[in-house]
């Protein structure tokens, strides 16, 4: 990738330094690569010198608050200004007085909820009693507006600073799921009114409230063209292989997701009409989510229905039998509190090109108990019902951070269970343009006789050389489980050699346990193989992150 | 023969480097079950088939899996006797791996289906802690050597079965892939220490049988094998053996070259060292006469109908430097196993136990575990797919006859039934063009009224069914034969007797199941009427039918 004579030169002035200079240099040499990246808003103007010390404090479920706080802090460091970056569920708020500069950049979940870790810190912050009137604040809200209460955490915050009199510099930003552009525009301005020490370079008003990219959403009408459980006899899984076909172009690229929204099924509501003694239209409460009702939906319904409710989360129908002593109520006054189903994303497993524009899916049936109950996914369930040739509203989402490098990269792709789906969508893609990296798939479920995802297509792969490398773990084929970080651990050092030969490095699949033990799992490899500790190889991983290197889509 | 007329399978042995081929990096690839194209016909000499479940194909392809490939894995059990901790190390090795069902063969060894690849090492380092294996239990060498099995019949019975585990060693490849694949990861012998003088790199031109009969009892079909040896007892000692040569069932279907052929009887042998000698011999004449053009004409049988008898006899004393001695007298009068207690000429005891079809049936499985354990029994297996427990202690039997009871084993099925025998086929034999094992019984139970309804039920009429024409059921030797041409579709073979030595003749093509009724009733019925006295129904049909 260098020139010859850049090589020699960089090996030369490489040997003159110790591992730890090299390795520092290594981080600062990425930090020069992002800065000199497309969306370079701010200039250098090292006469400018700022006193202030701005704290960054993240809230995160899936790291992309982490990824963007780095990102900040980075950039901040290369105008000479020290952030600190710190994780919400870290951050002594009983110190938060001492603050000169506070930038929020905060996670919205399910439904308008902070990530789990940081619960803590946004319920301490509401009841929070101080002066904070001499900190300077901006808040930075993620979320996905296909979702109802859409940056609500973050709005809670913003808030909740204004009420401490803490003053705001910026106006509450709100970035969807492509918040990428959003953020760095955003950043552009934090740093600018740093470097004014303080005071916003323009009016507040002037400022952007609204992305100036499109959220890169689209809806289509298709139909199921052809569903087949792609597990064979004696499997514990039903996973679906589901192709859709739409009269439009399907307009997608390899690691994009597409978002359903499942409905209520007749003869659930039914059954619902059943418990509270009143027919109900199946459109009246199709479209209204009533499964895994959060404490705060099922406050409210308590309140209606005057009683005492003690789940943490239940779904309406269990609700309706286990308190039969509730008081009558209206239709109305129970819709006003339920709230629109949101959609659920699944990564596309096919490519436009390679299966002809369709669209396909791979969609695990969730089956759980809850209470002793039987319970199946909402959205798997439904699209496990949905009839083929039946018409289907979808839409498709941009996946900005999961995405493909350029044609000559070497690719890694860990996908265990459904975590397949977009390396499928990857391979297709890379076979059918001929791309000339090398690709490595690590696929795991429990038996290979039956859980083998996509085998005969894998095999065409191998043979026709689009896939260089499969290693796969099966884990109830033999006694001692084995899983897919076990085959990382056994071919350790092809591994390393091909993240040093930059490689890029994703993962899909659970994010609990799965990616949590993967990447430790690469830690260790990282440290082993090229004598690191465990600081220098979580940093190194690190780096690959904020490079775009390593990407995740887990869930 | 010029290399270029040489068939694939020929090529894929000289260049197997002792057997080996690249069968350990086909254990290796994690994206198939199956291994690569010419390890299948090179695990074949380790003991194993790769099969895969017919059934399953066409929705698995749906399903995007490949085909469901597993193994057979087939025991070299010369003799067909193990002892009661072996049949443990079986018992819990089918628990484990496969589809838990373990099938007695007609070659009296037994096999496992439905092992995964990833579970063969596992499997056979399991067998050798038991010292068992299953090496050259298939392929072109010598195969299993089959021994009668019956030794309340001839107080000889010992010190004649005692060949079958001779010859068996004598005729064993030197090469030492099987452990270096299965068993350890590291090279453990030096090519040149493996010097076959036998096989050389070539291997038999095809698969190889050897059959010890003890008369007289002819379970083990003696004249259907490569050699057979007719053990001869004079004065109450074992003085020899009639050496037979050149039986086979097999043919092919439309290839009017093939042919079925009961062995040529072609002198007498004494002596051990002479015995093995001359066996040895044979092979080596198998080897470099042997057709290795085409796999379906390169039987012995062939060999020896090219040659002529008489130049075939000359050679092999020529190689051998024995001559061979004229044939001496004996006789066959049964063939069918006997079954429930009988006592042997040493004063053990013995228990005979009917397995359909040689498929061990789950309640049979787990009275036979708990025998096992009992440590007071061997277990041996008969060419007719039954099973023995032998050399059991007077004292010990009431402890036998306990579990038998409480495992409701020993109960009467028909003559019919059992004098049956079926060949695996579908749905794992890649060459089934019929079912067989699985459907058998079943036609059993149409065939038993037409027997009571001609008052036959005790008859014990051989009736056999294999799902092609290759035999393995032996359904050429049967006085009722079904050799299966297409799905529910049978030659109805008739005219074969009672005791193995006369093949039988197609009497109707592709027959169904309705018309293989009807005609047997008809044909019960003028047996009844017509016969005459003592002539079995297969005598009889071959008198009236194709006299």
């Amino acid at each position: 990738m260098l020139a010859e004579n850049k090589l020699k030169s960089l090996a030369e002035w490489a040997k003159g330094n110790s591992k730890d200079e090299l390795i520092w240099a290594s981080g600062y040499l990425a930090g020069l690569a992002y800065q000199s990246g497309p969306v370079a808003a701010e200039e250098v103007t090292p006469a400018v010198k700022v006193n202030l010390k701005p704290t960054i404090v993240y809230a995160t479920e899936t790291g992309n608050s982490k990824k963007l706080a780095v990102q900040l802090q980075t950039l901040l460091k290369k105008n000479k200004i020290q952030a600190k970056v710190s994780d919400a569920f870290q951050y002594p708020l009983d110190k938060i007085e001492k603050e000169e500069f506070l930038i929020v950049i905060m996670s919205t979940q399910g439904e308008g909820e902070p990530p789990q870790n940081a619960q803590k810190f946004y319920d301490n912050l509401g009841n929070l009693s101080k002066d904070l009137s001499k900190i300077q604040y901006a808040v930075l809200g993620l979320g996905d507006s296909s979702y109802p209460f859409f940056c609500r955490a973050g709005e809670v915050v913003d808030q909740q600073l204004q009420r401490l009199q803490a003053k705001q510099v910026l106006p509450y930003q709100k970035a969807d799921v492509n918040y990428q552009p959003v953020a760095e525009e955003w950043f552009a301005q934090v740093l600018q009114i740093l470097q004014n020490q303080g005071t916003a370079a323009s009016p507040v008003a002037s400022l952007p409230k609204q992305a100036s990219v499109p959220d890169g959403k689209k809806s289509y009408t298709g139909t199921i063209k052809h569903k087949v459980v792609l597990n064979d006899v004696g499997s514990n899984k039903q996973t679906f292989h589901i192709e859709i076909i739409s009269e439009d172009e399907l307009d997608y690229e390899p690691g994009d997701v597409v978002g359903f929204y499942p409905k209520n099924s007749a003869a659930e509501i039914a059954e619902i009409g059943k418990l509270l003694g009143m027919p109900l239209d199946a459109s009246s409460l199709e479209g209204k989510n009533i499964k895994g009702l959060s404490k705060k939906s099922l406050q409210q319904l308590a309140e209606l229905f005057e009683i005492e409710i003690t789940e943490e989360r239940a779904d309406l129908i269990d609700i309706l039998e286990k308190y039969p002593q509730r008081e009558a109520v209206e239709l109305s006054p129970l819709l006003e509190r339920l709230h629109p189903v949101a959609p659920r994303l699944y990564s596309i497993s096919s490519d436009k090109e390679a299966h002809d524009g369709e669209l396909h899916i791979t969609v695990t049936l969730n089956k759980f108990h809850a209470e002793q109950k039987a319970k199946k996914g909402f959205c798997s369930s439904f699209l496990e019902d949905y009839p083929v040739g039946g018409s289907l509203s979808f839409y498709i989402q941009k996946n900005l951070h999961f995405k493909l490098p350029e044609e000559d990269k070497d690719v890694i792709m860990i996908g265990p269970g459904t975590g397949i789906a977009p390396f499928r969508s990857f391979l297709a893609h890379r076979d059918v343009t001929g791309a000339e990296g090398r690709n490595w798939l690590f696929f795991g479920e429990q038996h290979f006789v039956s859980d083998f995802y996509y085998q005969t297509e894998i095999q065409e792969w191998l043979s026709t050389g689009v896939l260089t490398k499969l290693e796969t773990a099966f884990s109830r084929d033999q006694k001692q489980k084995v899983y897919v970080q076990d085959r990382i651990r056994e071919r350790g050092e092809e591994f390393a050699k091909w993240l040093a030969d930059g490689a890029y490095l994703y993962v899909c699949g659970q994010k609990e346990p799965m990616s949590r033990d993967v990447e430790n799992t690469i830690v260790e490899v990282l440290t082993q193989q090229n004598d690191w500790n465990k600081e220098e190889a979580s940093a190194f991983l690190e780096t690959l992150e904020i490079e775009g290197r390593y990407l995740k889509d887990v869930y | 023969m010029e290399n270029k007329d040489l068939n694939p399978v020929e090529h894929i042995k000289l260049r197997s480097d002792g057997l080996r081929g690249t069968l350990k990096e086909s254990l290796q690839d994690n994206y198939t079950g199956n291994v690569r194209p010419d390890d299948e016909a090179l695990v074949k000499f380790h003991g194993m088939y790769v099969q895969d479940d017919r059934d399953r194909r066409e929705e698995r392809a749906l399903k995007k899996l490949d085909k469901l490939y597993s193994f057979m894995i087939r025991l070299r059990i010369p003799g067909g006797v193990v002892s009661a901790g072996q049949w443990l190390t079986a018992h819990r090795i089918s628990e484990e791996y496969g589809t838990g069902t373990i099938k007695i063969t007609t070659r009296q060894t037994i096999q496992l289906h439905g092992l995964l690849k990833h579970q063969l090492r596992d499997t056979i380092q399991g067998f050798l802690q038991a010292d068992l294996d299953s090496i050259a239990a298939c392929g072109d060498v010598n195969r299993n050597v089959i021994c009668s099995s019956h030794p309340q019949v001839s107080p000889l019975h010992e010190e004649i079965f005692s060949f079958a585990d001779k010859l068996s060693k004598h005729l064993l490849p030197k090469t030492k892939a099987y452990y270096e694949i299965f068993v350890d990861d590291e090279l453990v012998y030096e090519r040149e220490t493996e010097k076959d003088e036998l096989y050389e790199d070539r291997y038999l031109p095809r698969k190889f049988k050897i059959a010890i009969a003890i008369p007289p009892t002819n379970d083990v079909d003696v004249f259907a094998n490569d050699i057979g040896l007719i053990a001869i007892i004079e004065d109450g000692k074992f003085v020899g053996f009639n050496l037979a040569v050149g039986g086979g069932l097999s043919t092919t279907h439309g290839n009017p070259n093939t042919y079925s052929r009961l062995a040529t009887e072609i002198g007498f042998i004494s002596g051990e060292e002479n015995i093995l000698k001359v066996c040895y011999e044979v092979l080596t004449i198998q080897r470099d006469f042997g057709y290795r053009g085409d796999r379906k004409l390169a039987r012995l049988k062939y060999t020896i109908d090219k040659m002529g008898v008489e130049n075939f006899k000359q050679e092999l004393e020529k190689r051998s430097g024995i001559s061979l001695q004229p044939l001496r007298n004996y006789s066959f009068e049964e063939r069918n196993d006997r079954y429930g207690w009988a006592k042997d000429s040493y004063g053990k005891w013995n228990f005979g136990v009917f397995i359909e079809n040689g498929v061990i049936k789950p309640d049979q499985k787990a009275f036979l575990y708990e025998v096992a354990n009992l440590h007071v029994s061997d277990v041996r297996f008969t060419c007719n797919q039954n099973l023995i427990l032998g050399n059991i202690n007077e004292e010990d039997k009431p402890k036998v006859q306990k579990l038998l009871a409480k495992h409701k084993i020993g109960q009467k099925d028909s003559a019919l039934r059992v004098s049956s025998m079926a060949c695996v086929a579908l749905p794992t034999c890649p060459l089934a063009l019929a079912e067989a094992q699985r459907y058998l019984p079943e036609l059993i139970t149409k065939i038993e009224p037409l027997l009571e309804k001609h008052k036959l039920a005790k008859d014990e009429i051989s009736i056999r069914m294999t799902g092609c024409p290759n035999g393995c059921g032996r359904s050429y030797l049967a006085e009722i034969g079904f050799v299966g041409t297409g799905p529910g579709q049978y030659n109805l073979m008739l005219g074969g007797d009672r005791l193995g030595v006369r093949l039988n003749k197609v009497y109707k093509k592709q027959v169904e199941e309705s018309e293989i009724l009807d005609t047997l009733d008809g044909l019960f019925d003028k047996y009844n009427q017509e016969k005459l006295k003592g002539e079995t129904f297969g005598d009889y049909s071959n008198r009236v039918l194709f006299g």
